[in-house]
């Protein structure tokens, strides 16, 4: 009789404790098994803030470098892998992920993300910055399903248009973007046209044409914090001129800039980013250097 | 379950709101050893410290105080009916930071375990029906894999 008022005590475990006990065990162990222990085990696997954030920066894909595109090759077993995880969280966290972080190098299909964004309807920050194995249509699928998003940090693409226009269309309360890639004059006339009213933008450690810079100024009206910290600027004026590298900002940037609440700036040569940034010509092979080193941003709500 | 003399425990259990270093006569009126039961001495001595300690104002107090219950609970394998016994207690007592140290170890214990491997452990019953069993299982039938 003793032995069995002991054995049953782990089944009736408060559920505060055992979700605490589960905030110790990383993503892999929480989708390896605990849900299937017991009855009250799985409840305090479904906990919600177990799942307010759901962080696979801890997964890379297995894959090697391609001369066509995708420009990736993912082998079957790293896709199955990314997939278990994904559908076991995914049932888990029944609808209470907000947060959700794929790393650099795990490279989504889109079959993995129309599932994901199905299970995900409240998501509100996404930062999926490796779009290699993405169609226009799955991401525009994907688009559709987050109707809360507010906050996103992707790679550069070359035809952003099709994309923020579904942005434009669906994500009413979208105020902050991340750009890992180079900025154009074309890509902020989009921005100024699809998401007007956007708060934050960072485009850090990339090249950003000079008149791209001013218009993103002049023009996104509604914007609070600029991140342009260890960026290439260049001025690149009519065709028979040569291309300049700006090394300072000149005045009327400057004071432009200051109307922001945080207009987030380094170009310094002593700096070891702006050094990369230079080194990789303005499109950081971030797996060149330490692991990790992608998430970060001056702009807290942007770092990872 | 042990009872306490809630007027006298309260400022020393662990509440890292309320760091005052308790003065000398104190301790042994307010720290009364709290016996949990079925465990042994040297473990209740352990808490006791923890908890003596982690009431501090010194932080570097404090801190020593949880690396010296960590290294305890890691050295001497804490068995599972007593970490069950102090996970409750220090739940109850709403004690925190004794309450994260031993979840560590709860934690340690789940990891890279498969299904079968953590009800051993924890002399858990599966009180699923073989109906409901069979539909996660199909869901994740990886969990189950050898």
């Amino acid at each position: 009789m003793e032995e069995e008022a002991i054995i049953r005590k782990w089944e009736d475990l408060d559920i505060d404790v055992l979700v605490k006990i589960y905030q110790k065990i990383d993503i892999f162990d929480l989708t390896s098994g605990v849900a299937e222990i017991c009855k009250t085990w799985h409840h305090a696997a479904c906990d919600p803030m177990l799942w307010h954030t759901l962080d696979l920066s801890v997964m890379s894909s297995n894959y090697i470098r391609t001369p066509l595109e995708p420009y990736v090759y993912v082998d079957g077993p790293s896709d199955e892998k990314l997939t278990k995880i994904l559908k076991i969280s995914l049932n888990l966290s029944r609808g209470s992920i907000k947060t959700l972080i794929f790393n650099i190098n795990l490279y989504v299909h889109d079959e993995q993300l129309t599932y994901t964004a199905e299970r995900c309807p409240n998501l509100k920050r996404l930062v999926l910055p490796a779009w290699n194995r993405i169609k226009k249509t799955g991401i525009c699928k994907a688009i559709k399903m987050w109707k809360d998003l507010e906050s996103l940090t992707m790679p550069s693409i070359e035809t952003p248009l099709y994309f923020m226009e579904e942005v434009s269309k669906n994500c009413k309360n979208f105020s902050e973007l991340k750009i890992m890639g180079p900025c154009d004059i074309f890509l902020v006339n989009t921005l100024i046209r699809c998401v007007p009213n956007l708060k934050v933008l960072s485009l850090r450690c990339s090249v950003v044409y000079l008149d791209a810079l001013i218009l993103i100024l002049d023009g996104l009206k509604k914007l609070n914090v600029l991140n342009i910290s260890h960026c290439i600027i260049v001025d690149a004026p009519p065709p028979d001129a040569t291309i300049k590298v700006v090394t300072k900002l000149d005045d009327s940037v400057l004071e432009k800039g200051s109307r922001l609440s945080e207009f987030l700036t380094c170009m310094d040569d002593e700096c070891i980013m702006c050094q990369r940034t230079r080194a990789d010509e303005g499109l950081l092979r971030w797996y060149r250097y330490e692991q990790g080193l992608w998430k970060q941003d001056e702009v807290k709500s942007l770092a990872v | 379950m042990a009872e306490v003399n809630e007027t006298d425990q309260t400022p020393n259990l662990g509440d890292s709101t309320t760091p005052s270093q308790p003065k000398p006569e104190q301790i042994t009126t307010t720290n009364v050893a709290v016996p949990i039961p079925d465990v042994g001495p040297q473990l209740q001595v352990v808490v006791d410290e923890f908890i003596l300690k982690n009431g501090s104002s010194d932080e570097e107090v404090r801190t020593a105080a949880r690396n010296d219950l960590r290294d305890f609970i890691e050295r001497e394998e804490i068995g599972i009916t007593t970490l069950l016994v102090v996970v409750k207690y220090a739940h109850e007592f709403k004690n925190a930071d004794l309450l994260d140290a031993f979840c560590e170890r709860v934690a340690d214990l789940i990891k890279d375990k498969k299904v079968v491997g953590v009800r051993e452990i924890f002399g858990i019953v599966n009180d699923f029906t073989p109906e409901e069993e069979h539909a996660l299982r199909d869901e994740h039938p990886w969990a189950f894999e050898d």
